[in-house]
């Protein structure tokens, strides 16, 4: 063996003691998830929150009702592009998963970089501050907005769309190698790309995709994963989790949590205290107004109905009085 | 697999991958709790696609990739004052922790290098992974793998002899 390339071998194992705490990067790792999923929501009721309460300063609405309140805010630009003010269009109800606006963040050739950026711009703080930066401008970018910072890297090349056509199309390495296969390629990252394209212009291909797609989730998910939401909401974390599947002698820790959820949502007690700190109430009530299916444009038919100004209050009354059972004026 | 299962099995191969493509303790931290989280959320998905190892390391490559110019211009700083360290802490003397100072500075040296002609390195070397293999994960041709290997090599000053891997069977 090569010894320069034997001290390159050494080199990476000498540092491979630097490895972080898996440990703590879990716990943090489960931490900004929860806080994902509510932006989820978040995000949902920004097609309305953004355009029709954001203000338009250098061509860009600030979202900041995006997890705060709906209230109009005035706030300054960093970088005032001088575009023309973008006319916000009217509140929808477009259903923006967090993925989707990174996705749109990264694919408009936007950066990590550029996302502090913008964190400092929208005055964004806290330890999700950067990853909130990017799902409010990737959101704004599926609307059309423009950002006030521009982008550093390269926009995706319609190389990487069609890359990345294939794997949402629920195929992945082992199909690409299937194909290659059947096309007498090697050249894997263009197999991905020529199968994309196809997928792009409505072909099918000649291998089935091993996985799936997101629209294959199935109720039981759904409902799973709002009890665990429910587990987390409450105050409970992965390691009382975990001790409640030694506990209930469970062999996996998300049904640990499932059960836990289920327990708690019919209002029965955990045998274990929770580590960590409930959600405020504010924060169910509004995860209870969102999961109930309503959006947007329900709160601002309730705030008419209940000539309340501030959406952001109007949702999590809403909430309240769907977590008391009762009924709403409006529907979902 | 559940999640759970995949953290409990693979979450300590996964940091020490993202460190060596980092270089920073901090910042693979960073990129490892991103990419977990994302992952968490849709995991039923990333477990659908039959491989989740594979997805999630090309998932903490990606955010590497991404991650740009403001860690970078710290890290090279920080590069800087460690080399002027271990220049003043061993001078020229040669003795048993010699081997210890060369893989140190080896690793500085590696942190001068463009994310893209690191990456390259550490999954031919650290992974093991073919040129193809590594086209395939950057999206480019094998080509321009071994343009960034050498190029990455010639900057570390170390000399290239690397044994072919076969094409052929390239699944991980």
């Amino acid at each position: 063996m090569n010894p320069d390339l034997d001290q390159l071998n050494e080199t990476f194992a000498a540092h491979e003691s630097l490895a972080p705490d898996a440990d703590a990067v879990l716990a943090r790792s489960h931490e900004i998830a929860r806080n994902l999923k509510r932006r989820q929501w978040a995000v949902r009721a920004t097609g309305g929150a953004v355009l029709g309460a954001g203000l338009i300063v250098g061509g860009v609405a600030i979202p900041r009702a995006l997890h705060h309140s709906d209230n109009a805010a005035v706030i300054e630009t960093a970088n005032d592009a001088g575009g023309a003010p973008t006319t916000p269009s009217s509140p929808s109800t477009l259903a923006v998963t967090t993925d989707d606006a990174y996705t749109a963040f990264f694919d408009a050739g936007y950066t990590y970089a550029d996302a502090q950026q913008l964190a400092q711009v929208w005055h964004e703080s806290g330890p999700d501050a950067v990853s909130n930066a990017k799902a409010e401008a990737g959101a704004k970018l599926l609307k059309g907005l423009t950002l006030p910072v521009s982008p550093s890297g390269t926009p995706a090349t319609p190389q990487d769309l069609a890359m990345q056509a294939f794997f949402n199309a629920g195929y992945d390495y082992n199909d690409a190698v299937a194909l290659g296969q059947k096309w007498h390629e090697t050249d894997i990252g263009q197999i991905k790309v020529e199968a994309g394209q196809k997928l792009e212009n409505g072909e099918t291909l000649p291998v089935a995709p091993s996985g799936g797609s997101d629209a294959t989730a199935t109720t039981t998910d759904t409902k799973d994963a709002a009890a665990a939401q429910a587990f987390f909401d409450a105050g409970y974390t992965y390691d009382d989790a975990v001790q409640l599947a030694q506990t209930w002698n469970l062999k996996e820790t998300f049904q640990a949590k499932v059960e836990g959820g289920q327990k708690l949502e019919q209002g029965k007690p955990l045998p274990i205290s929770p580590s960590g700190t409930p959600a405020s109430a504010d924060v169910r009530a509004m995860d209870a107004y969102f999961a109930a299916g309503y959006d947007y444009s329900d709160a601002k038919q309730l705030a008419q109905a209940w000539h309340e100004s501030d959406l952001g209050q109007v949702k999590v009354e809403a909430g309240q009085k769907l977590e008391n059972g009762e009924t709403l004026p409006v529907a979902p | 697999m559940t999640f759970e299962d995949f953290a409990a099995t693979r979450l300590p191969g996964l940091l020490r991958y993202a460190v060596m493509l980092t270089g920073d303790q901090d910042l693979a931290q960073d990129v490892v709790q991103e990419v977990l989280a994302r992952a968490q959320v849709k995991w039923s998905r990333i477990e659908r696609a039959g491989s989740p190892d594979a997805y999630v390391r090309q998932m903490v490559l990606n955010e590497y990739l991404s991650w740009r110019r403001r860690w970078a211009v710290r890290n090279i700083q920080a590069v800087g004052e460690r080399l002027d360290v271990l220049g003043d802490r061993h001078g020229s003397t040669r003795d048993h922790a010699y081997d210890v100072v060369e893989t140190d500075a080896l690793w500085s040296r590696l942190a001068t290098l463009p994310r893209k002609q690191r990456a390259v390195l550490v999954l031919r070397y650290y992974e093991q992974l073919s040129d193809a293999e590594i086209a395939s994960l950057l999206g480019c041709a094998p080509v321009t793998v071994r343009s960034n290997a050498s190029k990455a090599l010639a900057t570390l000053r170390l000399q290239e002899e690397r044994q072919q891997i076969p094409v052929a069977g390239e699944v991980r």
